[in-house]
């Protein structure tokens, strides 16, 4: 059966192409500019559909908030509320952009893009269908967690930025959260990495044609979850926010697009997490009838929802109390888990080739 | 065991929020939607003309004084025996719908409705005084008053007006309600003639609304 998502793309790709071709035969630019323009064009398509995905998932998250309050939540900008989050994109541009007089300026300007860069450039590392991925390497699991990795350094830079207290005291409890899920993280994913036998994740999404890793480590990838949520700091482990206490925490003097960027990069961090699940855990385009970038994108959503609903239910732990869950709880689990995985990969194995 | 607690302090509270997350909202989108109210809401007052049988017992059981009785036209209160004739009017700006004269009403004349919207079409204090004419539930019975005048000349029976000024004005309106009860009484005994009593009652009338407007909702 034909992959109807890849149809979609490759009629959006040709209209790319056929409108450089155009554009090119009227403007006659010479030959080697055609590339570099190719690929940005596809880039902002990408970047395009990123962020209508990124409007609907913050539209969803809003909605179904509202829908645990019983709330109706946004309903009056739009078709059932979904432009109002384009207002509020609206309304952070045209903000006056204001810093601390004492605040170390620089810093204060690139925190908030690097912040954003950095956490869209894992994006790239993740194959969303067996032929719609940007490129294939041997280690893409390790260098996505290792940029992964350098966003709490910057969130520590953002927060020392904002010259206040409670944007430095956020800065200390994200590098606080980083100490206590660095450890679990690698260890869940290296369950994953020991049964499909490689780094990349286009082979570990291969090798789960027949059984997802979810049901055969069901602990790691609840403990990957729950890891994935503290590095996302969201609810309930938004400690390094924890509006209520800190104020919203590092953000704290952040106003108009700077913080506009940090919320956008929160957003990106959650799609790209939710994709990392869906690779590492769920069998990524794997579904019945054909494999398509359709079932990523479906499993991708419903882990997003399955966070928002966490989101909703529970309530924030102290930041002690989330050192001693880390370190008493997660990491001797997913010991456990990975001695799970050793014992099981002799049997396993062979049925998964 | 402890392991089970542990699962379970998990899945219980997702399972309430995963319920609450199919529910339906409870907000009701007011202006464009119908807010839907319970039977026995303590709305806006209702009377069944013919069921009343003017015993008086609401405008005793009330305890803020939002109740006074009307005749109707050409009936002369002094006589006893005319009382079963009378109408109660409510003051809904006194009003606190606690419901005691709905409970006292022998014959269940007076009751609630579901309406829940009070508001006043002008900004006078006059709107929200109510005539049995206006609250009344039969379509025979029910009167649209042209004017402010022809609606206070129903109400200066009542006691309902001073009240309704308060303070330094409840004396005043007294006076000129005792003023105009004369004159009523006269017309009564066929002492005053119909134009006469028309012209002098409405100039007391012309008074008080004055100082009815002048004590208005701001
Ligand atoms: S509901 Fe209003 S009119 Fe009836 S008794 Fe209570 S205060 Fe008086
Ligand atoms: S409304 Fe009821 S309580 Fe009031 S006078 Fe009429 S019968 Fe009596």
């Amino acid at each position: 059966m034909v992959d109807p998502a890849l149809v979609i793309i490759s009629f959006i790709l040709n209209i790319i192409s056929e409108t450089l071709n155009f554009v090119f035969s009227i403007l006659g630019l010479p030959d080697w500019l055609y590339l570099p323009l190719f690929i940005t064009a596809i880039t902002l398509t990408f970047l395009l559909a990123l962020v209508l995905d990124i409007l609907f998932i913050i539209w969803m998250e809003r909605k179904v908030i509202g829908r645990i309050h019983h709330r109706r939540s946004i309903t009056e900008t739009g078709p059932v509320g979904f432009l109002q989050n384009v207002a509020d994109l609206i309304k952070l541009l045209v903000k006056e952009d204001m810093h601390p007089s004492n605040a170390d300026k620089f810093m204060h300007f690139a925190s908030p893009v690097l912040i954003a860069s950095i956490a869209l450039i894992p994006a790239v590392l993740i194959p969303y269908g067996p032929e719609t991925f940007f490129m294939r390497m041997n280690t893409s699991i390790v260098l996505f967690y290792a940029i992964s990795t350098l966003i709490p350094g910057v969130v520590v830079l953002a927060g020392w930025a904002g010259n206040s207290k409670y944007s430095t005291i956020g800065a200390f409890r994200a590098g606080l959260q980083l100490i206590s899920y660095e450890i679990p993280l690698s260890l869940s994913i290296l369950g994953v990495i020991l049964m499909a036998q490689s780094l990349d994740f286009y082979r570990v999404i291969e090798i789960q044609s027949n059984i997802w890793f979810i049901a055969l480590q069901p602990i790691g990838a609840f403990i990957f979850f729950i890891v994935t949520l503290m590095e996302l700091e969201r609810s309930p482990f938004d400690i390094p926010e924890a509006e209520g206490e800190i104020l919203v925490g590092w953000r704290t003097e952040y106003s108009g697009l700077k913080f506009g960027l940090f919320y956008a990069a929160e957003y990106f961090k959650f799609f790209i997490a939710s994709a990392a699940f869906t690779a590492l855990f769920l069998g990524g385009w794997h579904g019945p009838f054909f494999d398509s970038v359709i079932y990523f994108l479906i499993k991708m959503h419903i882990v997003m929802l399955a966070m928002v609903w966490v989101r909703v239910t529970f309530f924030r732990p102290r930041p002690d109390q989330l050192i001693k869950i880390s370190y008493t709880k997660l990491i001797p689990l997913s010991i456990l888990n990975l001695l799970w995985v050793v014992l099981i990969n002799p049997f396993v194995i062979p049925l998964l080739q | 065991m402890s392991i089970i607690k542990k699962i379970k302090s998990i899945i219980l509270p997702m399972r309430v929020t995963g319920k609450y997350m199919v529910s339906k909202p409870f907000t009701v989108m007011y202006p464009r939607e119908k807010a839907v109210v319970k039977k026995q809401w303590r709305g806006l007052h209702g009377l069944h003309s013919n069921k009343c049988i003017g015993c008086g017992l609401c405008r005793m059981a009330c305890p803020n004084d939002c109740i006074d009785y009307i005749y109707p036209e050409g009936v002369d209160p002094r006589d006893r025996k005319q009382m079963k004739l009378r109408r109660p009017a409510i003051d809904w700006g006194h009003c606190i719908f606690c419901g005691l004269c709905v409970e006292a009403c022998p014959t269940g004349a007076i009751h609630h409705t579901q309406e829940y919207k009070i508001y006043a079409t002008s900004d006078s204090r006059l709107d929200l005084i109510r005539t049995p004419y206006e609250i009344a539930t039969e379509d025979d019975v029910r009167k649209i008053y042209d004017d402010e005048l022809s609606k206070i000349r129903e109400l200066m029976q009542t006691d309902l007006l001073e009240v309704a000024a308060g303070g330094e004005w409840e004396e005043v309106i007294k006076k000129l309600r005792e003023r105009w009860r004369d004159l009523w009484y006269m017309k009564l005994d066929g002492k005053l003639d119909e134009e006469t009593w028309d012209k002098k009652a409405r100039e007391i009338e012309e008074i008080v609304l004055e100082i009815i407007k002048q004590v208005s909702l701001p």
